[in-house]
């Protein structure tokens, strides 16, 4: 075999590995299946992962690399479809959930006192609990002060869910800016969320009623 | 309780030159949305991000003795609901009526008039803090997401025979059927004043005598008889562990949690 038929036998090896495993492969586990002479360097599988990637650019999936790990997705734009074949829901966080995994996911490792410090309210041990079973979050060792507060970061699995590469890859925190000009921000912004428009209307028809 | 939303001002008021004759309407939640208002602020940063918002509100000029009122209101139906949330609205009242008092006293040294001597200064600083993570939360919330967006591609691993492995149980995996047996025996209660000789030895006896035909797997439940009551069934259970040290039964379970099965060894 020539080097480039050798090589799309490569390919095709790792697209059947993605094609198969539920959880993102990582490239010493796709080195692993290999037998030991014929194993390719991780130069040579990242080169060929990212020959399938763009083999993949017209269609409608992609190989994603996150974390560590690459996996098999379908694109973001046939969601809307996908979801309607089973007729399914996806889930919802709350606001509480999000703004403590934000916390998390930015300011780690971070005890649960960082976390009321910033968001003003003490944080629940549910929420706590859901962002764990998920495996979103994980304790990693305890802060070097009195009461020994356990810290907690994210994990692999919250960047393999939320479809990032690596924590850099987060959206950027926003600029912090002067207050001034954060209220006068604030007073022009008309987007208000939903919620609170609704609550607005509470208000209205409180005040007409009384 | 009356709302004050909806009373007038006992006096024209003149706010940064303008008249005021009612309490801003739209400064008040009404009572009767405590339960949205809950779902809806995440805690009294965010309702005041949200007064400032919708109040146009400068913080810097903050109408304390109006929104501390309000804030009562609220501590005082939180405290049927949620003692806990209701502290940290008081925490915040408190704050506000203390940075309200500390600038309205006469400053001693006027020429220190840096932010730090601020009284805003540690609540703008939090707001300033608690907005920038209260975006990254939505931020992430928008991220495209498995669930979501995102679907994997993954067939899974199939394999067409699964190789049944004998394992062998585990003492716990014992301990757990037998409790199981015992839990049956309970429905099947029986007194008895008569003192039945139960002797290991004899149970042994018992059980290599049920398999000692066959080379099949016997039920593990198969070697206990229900009439024999606790007793008689600690001794055989205790009879099954001593012939199973003696390398004398072969004792397999599947699955976890599956059924139980011993036969004699052939070894």
């Amino acid at each position: 075999m020539n080097s480039e038929a050798i090589n799309s036998e490569l390919k095709n090896i790792i697209e059947s590995l993605l094609i198969v495993s539920e959880t993102p492969l990582s490239v010493s586990v796709i080195q692993s299946v290999f037998d030991k002479e014929a194993t390719p360097g991780p130069d040579e599988v990242e080169s060929t992962i990212r020959e399938l990637q763009r083999d993949y650019e017209s269609r409608s999936i992609e190989v994603k690399k996150t974390g560590n790990g690459y996996r098999l997705q379908t694109r973001v734009q046939y969601a809307q479809w996908i979801r309607k074949l089973y007729a399914s829901r996806p889930p919802k966080f709350s606001r509480a959930q999000l703004e403590t995994l934000a916390v998390i996911a930015y300011r780690q490792p971070v005890t649960r006192g960082d976390i009321e410090e910033i968001r003003g309210v003490s944080v629940s041990t549910e929420i706590m609990q859901r962002l764990l079973e998920r495996e979103w979050i994980r304790q990693a060792g305890v802060r070097d002060v009195p009461g020994r507060p356990e810290l907690f970061v994210t994990t692999p699995q919250f960047l393999a869910y939320f479809n990032l590469e690596s924590l850099g890859d987060l959206p950027p925190l926003m600029e912090q800016r002067e207050f001034a000009e954060v209220a006068e921000d604030l007073a022009k912004d008309s987007g208000l969320s939903a919620p609170v428009e609704a609550l607005s209307d509470l208000q209205t028809s409180d005040a007409s009623n009384g | 309780m009356t709302s004050i939303s909806n009373s007038k001002l006992p006096a024209p008021v003149l706010i940064n030159g303008e008249t005021l004759e009612k309490w801003p309407q739209n400064l008040f939640i009404p009572p009767d949305a405590l339960e949205v208002f809950l779902e809806t602020f995440q805690g009294p940063l965010d309702l005041l991000l949200y007064l400032i918002r919708k109040q146009n509100l400068d913080i810097l000029d903050i109408p304390v003795a109006l929104i501390i009122r309000q804030y009562m209101e609220y501590v005082e139906l939180m405290r049927k609901f949620r003692l806990d949330l209701a502290a940290e609205y008081l925490v915040m009242a408190a704050m506000l009526a203390e940075i309200k008092s500390r600038m309205l006293l006469p400053q001693l040294y006027p020429e220190e008039d840096s932010e730090e001597d601020d009284p805003r200064a540690v609540l703008v600083r939090r707001l300033q803090v608690y907005e920038r993570f209260r975006q990254a939360a939505q931020d992430i919330d928008s991220q495209p997401r498995l669930e979501r967006e995102l679907y994997l591609v993954s067939v899974g691993f199939q394999d067409p025979e699964p190789v049944k492995v004998e394992s062998r149980a585990s003492l716990n995996d014992l301990v757990v059927a037998f409790r199981n047996v015992i839990e049956r025996s309970r429905l099947n209660r029986k007194f008895s004043i008569d003192r039945e000789g139960l002797t290991m030895r004899e149970k042994m006896a018992y059980i290599l005598h049920k398999i000692h035909n066959t080379s099949r797997f016997v039920r593990f439940e198969e070697f206990f008889n229900l009439e024999q009551g606790r007793t008689g069934l600690v001794v055989s259970f205790m009879a099954i562990l001593e012939l199973m040290r003696d390398d004398m039964l072969v004792v397999v379970q599947n699955e976890s949690f599956g059924s139980i099965y011993v036969k004699r060894n052939e070894q």
